[in-house]
């Protein structure tokens, strides 16, 4: 992300300003997720019904 | 003076609809391939300008305030120490398009952009809000039925061969619901990416590259955002009128795991869509970066006497008062939580690492063991049937392989968790340093 760096822009109250007033803010990439949680016997009772 | 930039070609800049901004503080998007900035007003007349190629001083003054910097005339030297200070270096010609960052410890691609475009075209008629409203009001109605009955089947015991039908069911519902976000977009003529399966921390997901979202409203992004839950109501009105009908106790396992399964996606805190929602209702932006950015403030206003964190400005625009005051309001509950979280995260993985290194060496011992009794035994079995064979060693290689799967997650997902740690960390410690040194 690009950051605007405000400690190196502090020798004038106006040089920050005006750095703030041409702000750019990266965006994440968006990827939309369903997660498939995990089943385990911790979640639910797996029997075996069949001989294997 | 120094040289003027040149920016590379691709770029394109749209207005960005944000809740609270307007005029002055109207934000644009800046997309280069698959990476998006918001930019100011201002950060936009001088892209516009650099874009237009100035070769002296007098044509890049004259580009920028043709392009809308009039309000405050810069001299040129100024605007290109502007240029190197807030524009990311890879808008630059001679600079090299980053990496994209994605979010999984592994992916992979299932269906590319091209094939689920053609999919999504078919299904985007879903989103038409008659038919939408008319399909939401079926699956209330119809699962406030059948939830019940699936809340009490889903303790009853399950059988291998349900088990494997459910994954699969659960499955094939993640994959329809990745379709879901896709055919969003394709609504509101959005291009979209591809769909995939990936290892988010400990979690396999499902995804959709849905990133040009970012070109559409605030609302248009929550509809792509509830996309995805919403095409699972659709499957659950199928599934909910077979368990009904039929009164299947798979039908109704699926029905709790794929309701479990929505309810879980709408959880903030990881990068599931919940994490979109509320991003986008509330107009933040970069969630877990502004966790770290708040953390960072909280702590350096007590160890290094810098402003209180209340009074931390978030880097994403200058909005209204009442809005600024309403993000805090959402930003610092959100801090709390996924703080909270992510401590409950990195002890479940300590527990977790204690457990395997109890356990692990002795289950690994004895598949190991098995596996090397069925290598030394092959001779006797090797009767001229080399499926018989192969059957005989195989079963307990699987044991052994599947052994490993789980210890290897936990694995991944805490050398993960230590890194975002030493991160987190270091922001702090950069944050106070920096406050201690101005203040």
């Amino acid at each position: 992300m690009q950051t605007i760096d405000q400690t190196s822009q502090t020798s004038t109250g106006n040089a920050l300003l005006q750095t703030q007033d041409f702000n750019v803010e990266a965006l994440e990439a968006r990827f939309e997720m369903e997660a498939m949680h995990p089943i385990g016997n911790q979640d639910v009772k797996v029997t075996c019904s069949c001989e294997w | 003076m120094s040289t003027i930039p040149l920016l590379k070609r691709g770029i394109t800049i749209t207005p960005y609809q944000q809740p609270g901004a307007a005029g002055a503080d109207a934000r644009f998007l800046l997309e280069l391939d698959e990476h998006h900035y918001l930019i100011s007003a201002k950060a936009r007349a001088l892209v516009l300008a650099l874009l237009r190629g100035p070769t002296s001083a007098e044509q890049l003054e004259a580009a920028y305030a043709d392009c809308g910097g009039r309000a405050s005339h810069l001299p040129a030297s100024q605007l290109i120490q502007l240029a190197s200070q807030v524009l990311p270096a890879s808008l630059f010609a001679d600079t090299p398009v980053p990496r994209r960052a994605m979010p999984f410890l592994l992916s992979v691609t299932l269906l590319p952009a091209a094939l689920a475009s053609r999919i999504t075209g078919a299904l985007r008629c879903l989103f038409q809000p008659a038919l939408a409203a008319m399909l939401l009001l079926v699956f209330v109605l119809l699962h406030a039925l059948v939830l019940p009955a699936a809340m009490q089947d889903v303790h009853g015991a399950w059988s291998r061969q349900d088990a494997a039908l459910l994954v699969a069911g659960l499955l094939l519902s993640g994959l329809w619901h990745e379709l879901g976000h896709t055919a969003a977009c394709r609504y509101f003529n959005c291009p979209h990416g591809a769909i995939g399966f990936g290892l988010y921390f400990i979690f396999p997901a499902w995804y959709a590259d849905v990133s040009k979202a970012w070109r559409l409203a605030p609302r248009q992004r929550a509809v792509v955002d509830l996309g995805g839950v919403y095409f699972q109501a659709v499957l659950l009105i199928a599934v909910d009128s077979y368990a009904l009908a039929s009164g299947s106790e798979l039908a109704l396992k699926l029905v709790w795991l794929i309701t479990f399964t929505m309810l879980f996606t709408l959880n903030p805190v990881f990068k599931f869509d919940g994490y979109w929602l509320l991003s986008d209702l509330s107009g933040l932006h970069n969630l877990h970066q502004r966790v770290q950015d708040s953390a960072a403030a909280w702590f350096a206003a007590r160890l290094g006497g810098a402003r209180k964190p209340g009074e931390y400005s978030p880097p994403g625009g200058q909005q209204s008062a009442s809005t600024a005051r309403l993000q805090r309001w959402i930003l610092y509950p959100y801090s709390l939580l996924s703080l909270g979280y992510f401590s409950y995260f990195g002890l479940f993985l300590i527990t977790e690492l204690g457990n395997l290194a109890r356990t692990l060496p002795a289950s690994l011992a004895s598949a190991s063991q098995a596996v090397l009794q069925a290598w030394a035994a092959r001779a006797g079995f090797g009767n001229g049937l080399p499926l018989l064979d192969a059957l005989a060693l195989g079963l307990p290689l699987t044991t052994l392989l599947a052994a490993l799967v789980w210890p290897l997650v936990v694995l991944a997902a805490a050398v993960f968790f230590v890194d975002r740690l030493r991160r987190l960390v270091l922001h702090i410690c950069r944050a106070v340093l920096a406050a201690r040194r101005t203040g």
